[in-house]
C-alpha cells in the first residue's frame, strides 16, 4: 500500500518535471529555482539565475505579486552537439499580504538574486508585568 | 533493506590497491558531483566500472556518442598516486541509498582503501559567506588527525547526517572500512561550485595534490547551468529525506 502510494507520487513528480522541461524548451524561458524565507521584519526571496545579465534584471511588484525577468545567455551541450539556448529567466511569486514594496532591495551575487521585502505590519512588544 | 548490495562492476586490475575512493554522489548543492566531475575532467580519468542504481528504470547516459552507465567509477592518476572517483549523472533514490552505500564500502573493502565522502551541508546564510567552512568526520581517528593537520578544516562535532553519507558510515562499520567525510557549507538547492572549490583545496592538502582551483571558479556559472537539470531532480529527491535534520541539533543529553 505504502509502496503504491510512493509510486503514484513519483509518477506525479515525473510528469511535473517533464511538463516543466517541455515548457522551458519550447518557450526558451527558464523558471529559476527559488526559496522564500519569512523573517520577523522581512521576506527574503532568493533564486538561482546563473548566466543572467546583471544590468538587465527586472524586478517588479504589483499587488502581492512579485515578477522577475532576467535576460540570460544559457547554453549547454545537447543531442547533436548544437546547444540548447534559453534567453531569459522568468518567475512570478505571490507574497503574503503584509509584504511592503517600500524599502525593498536586491542584490545579485555569484548567480544568485536575493530580494528583501519588508513586512508592513510591525510587531508590538508586550511587557510582562 | 540495509543489507542489500547494489550490483557493481569494476576492473580490479586497473584499480590500485589502497587508492582512496572519493564518493561524490549528487546531494546538497551538488558539491560532491561538481568535485568528482572537476577532478576527473582536470586529470583525465578513465571509466573503470559502474554501480547499478536499483529502483531506477533503465537509463543510459550518452556522452560524445559513447554509451555510459549513469553511476560510474573513474580511476585518476595524480602525481604518482591513484584515486577512484564515484560520480553519478542521476540522483540516487532514497530507496536505493542503503544498497549503493553497501556497494561503495564493499568496493573499498576489496581494494583495501579508505572512502573519502565529499559533499555539502546546507547553510541558509551561504550567500553571505565568502569562504565556506569544511567540516570533517571519520570513524577512524588517524584520518581525522590527518585531515585536521591540513589546518583547513574543522571537526564536525554535533548534528545529524542523512542520506547516502549516513548510510556509508553505517555500512563501513560492518565491513571495517575507514571513512572520512568532508562536508562544506553550501547552498542546499542551487549547484555550488564555490563550495566544491573549497573541497578540492582540502583534498589537495590532504592527499598532497596540486589540482588548480581557479579554472573551477572561472567556470562556475557555466557549471551551474549544466548542472541545472540534475539539481532539480536532486532537490526533488532530497525533499523525500529528512534533510532539515541537518540544520538541527541533537538533544545531547546522553552520550
Amino acid at each position: 500500500m505504502v509502496r503504491e502510494m510512493e509510486e503514484a507520487f513519483e509518477e506525479e513528480v515525473e510528469n511535473m518535471l517533464t511538463h516543466l522541461k517541455e515548457l522551458e524548451l519550447s518557450s526558451r524561458c527558464l523558471e529559476p529555482f527559488y526559496e522564500l524565507f519569512e523573517k520577523p521584519e522581512e521576506y527574503i526571496l532568493r533564486m538561482d539565475i546563473p548566466g543572467a545579465d546583471r544590468d538587465k534584471i527586472e524586478v517588479r511588484g504589483r499587488g502581492r505579486i512579485i515578477s522577475i525577468y532576467a535576460p540570460c545567455n544559457y547554453s549547454v551541450p545537447y543531442r547533436d552537439g548544437v546547444r540548447t539556448c534559453a534567453t531569459c529567466y522568468r518567475l512570478e511569486v505571490e507574497l503574503p499580504a503584509d509584504a511592503s514594496w517600500e524599502g525593498a532591495r536586491q542584490r545579485y551575487k555569484e548567480g544568485v538574486l536575493e530580494i528583501r521585502i519588508p513586512r508592513s505590519v510591525k510587531e508590538y512588544r508586550i511587557k510582562i508585568e | 533493506m540495509s543489507g542489500s548490495v547494489a550490483p557493481y562492476v569494476f576492473e580490479k586490475k586497473r584499480v590500485e590497491q589502497g587508492a582512496p575512493v572519493i564518493e561524490g554522489l549528487p546531494e546538497v548543492g551538488l558539491v560532491g558531483t561538481i568535485t568528482a566531475a572537476y577532478i576527473a575532467s582536470s586529470l583525465g580519468g578513465d571509466a573503470v566500472g559502474y554501480i547499478e542504481i536499483p529502483d531506477l528504470p533503465p537509463i543510459v547516459t550518452v556522452f560524445e556518442s559513447r554509451i555510459l552507465e549513469p553511476c560510474r567509477l573513474y580511476s585518476v592518476s595524480v602525481e604518482q598516486r591513484k584515486l577512484l572517483l564515484l560520480y553519478s549523472d542521476v540522483p540516487v533514490p532514497p530507496r536505493s541509498m542503503w544498497s549503493i552505500a553497501n556497494s561503495v564500502t564493499e568496493i573499498a573493502s576489496t581494494i583495501k582503501s579508505p572512502v573519502i565522502s565529499v559533499g555539502g551541508i546546507p547553510e541558509p546564510d551561504r550567500l553571505d559567506i565568502e569562504k565556506p567552512k569544511v567540516y570533517v568526520l571519520s570513524n577512524d581517528e588517524e584520518l581525522v588527525r590527518m585531515a585536521l593537520a591540513t589546518d583547513y578544516v574543522q571537526r564536525f562535532e554535533n548534528g545529524y547526517l542523512t542520506g547516502v553519507k549516513a548510510a556509508i558510515l553505517k555500512s563501513a562499520a560492518k565491513r571495517d572500512v575507514r571513512v572520512l567525510l568532508a562536508l562544506v557549507q553550501s547552498h542546499m538547492n542551487y549547484p555550488d561550485p564555490g563550495a566544491a572549490a573549497e573541497v578540492v583545496t582540502f583534498l589537495n592538502k590532504l592527499l598532497g595534490m596540486s589540482i588548480p582551483v581557479a579554472p573551477l571558479l572561472e567556470q562556475a556559472e557555466q557549471l551551474k547551468m549544466q548542472m541545472r537539470d540534475l539539481m532539480r531532480r536532486t532537490s526533488t529527491n532530497l525533499s523525500k529525506m529528512p534533510i532539515g535534520l541537518q540544520l538541527e541539533s541533537p538533544p545531547g543529553y546522553i552520550k
